[in-house]
């Protein structure tokens, strides 16, 4: 199938390779094709999700950015709360000890 | 010689030895009545003391069983946060290379969890059970301690009394002695139960320090399995 392709030189950077029906677009610099707006222009451009090596990357870069991120919340945060009162935990049977041992007075007799 | 009957003997010498009876009379009679009351007081003070022994003990195990309901449901809310992160590694994969990929990553994380957590599950059991071996220790010492005072407050009361039956010594002597080794017994008994206090506090200190070095490693060979399947990964996904 012939496809009728449109080029518009760009001065210093190349030139970009318009597809048929210009809903596409290939800078012959980068070799990055995008996808162009069609239609007419009103309202919001409706660019399809991009799709492709680089968007796969980021994508695993983020998850697995998220799921590092989820794994280093350390289950020792959770265990230092738990245990940081059983030092002072025996503060009542201390102060019953005081008390039991002050029953013994000698001014008593 | 009964005091009474010493105080009449040696009535002819002087008023201060018929004093002295007197007073001896005195102490020796109140004696019995002074430690009665000391002793109506000793069994309200030990059972309160026994129960915050048993309460001590529950509180520990009431706050470790709120914490584990706690860290189970954080534990939960963390794999379904992982598996989220699973599901967008999922839809990234294209190839089939890069799908075994996502699974064996997934099957290693998910290993190292269940290895943390049941390392970390370990030394928080190693840690209770050593928190609450201190905690016995500690009751048993102040029980052992008051037992002694009891004992040597019972002992010098009755050794007083003795000294009243017998008249050998004056009133204020028996009292002197009497006193004296109330407030040694006590002294005993102060430091004895500080010390197991002290001691407790600073059992559970070691064993705290111990389960943060148990954790903190088993943090390290966690984090290294992931740092190893984070570089596989990418590197199936040509990202590394």
């Amino acid at each position: 199938m012939l496809i009728a392709v449109a080029v518009v030189v760009v001065a210093g950077s190349g030139y970009v390779v318009y597809s048929r029906n210009k809903s596409t677009k290939t800078n012959s610099s980068t070799g990055t094709t995008t996808q162009t707006q069609s239609g007419t222009n009103s309202g919001s451009p409706t660019l399809a999700t991009p799709t492709g090596q680089s968007n796969t990357a980021s994508g695993v870069a983020s998850a697995i950015n998220t799921l590092t991120t989820s794994l280093n919340t350390s289950e020792s945060s959770v265990y230092t709360q738990y245990n940081a009162n059983d030092q002072t935990s025996d503060a009542s049977l201390g102060a019953s000890a005081t008390n039991l041992g002050d029953n013994y007075n000698a001014n008593n007799f | 010689m009964p005091a009474a009957a010493n105080a009449i003997a040696t009535r002819g010498t002087g008023v201060p030895a018929a004093i002295s009876a007197i007073a001896q009379s005195q102490f020796c009679t109140s004696l019995q009545t002074k430690a009665s009351n000391q002793n109506s007081k000793l069994s309200t003070l030990q059972t309160t003391l026994s129960t915050a022994e048993s309460k001590h003990t529950s509180t520990l195990q009431g706050n470790w069983s709120t914490a584990g309901t706690k860290l189970s449901g954080l534990q939960a809310q963390w794999q379904t946060d992982r598996n989220n992160e699973y599901a967008k590694l999922t839809s990234l994969a294209k190839t089939d290379a890069e799908k075994a990929a996502v699974t064996t990553f997934e099957t290693t994380v998910n290993t190292a969890i269940t290895t943390r957590e049941t390392a970390n599950g370990a030394a928080r059991t190693t840690y209770q059970n050593g928190v609450l071996a201190a905690a016995s220790t500690e009751a048993t010492s102040i029980n052992t301690a008051e037992s002694t005072l009891e004992s040597t407050v019972n002992g010098a009361i009755s050794t007083a009394e003795a000294s009243c039956q017998s008249g050998s010594s004056t009133a204020a002597s028996i009292e002197t002695t009497l006193k004296s080794a109330i407030t040694a017994g006590k002294q005993v008994y102060q430091t004895t139960t500080q010390s197991a206090r002290s001691t407790y506090k600073s059992a559970v200190t070691t064993l705290q320090n111990t389960e943060k070095a148990t954790i903190s490693q088993n943090d390290t060979t966690f984090e290294n399995t992931m740092q190893s399947a984070i570089t596989t990964l990418k590197t199936a996904f040509g990202t590394a």
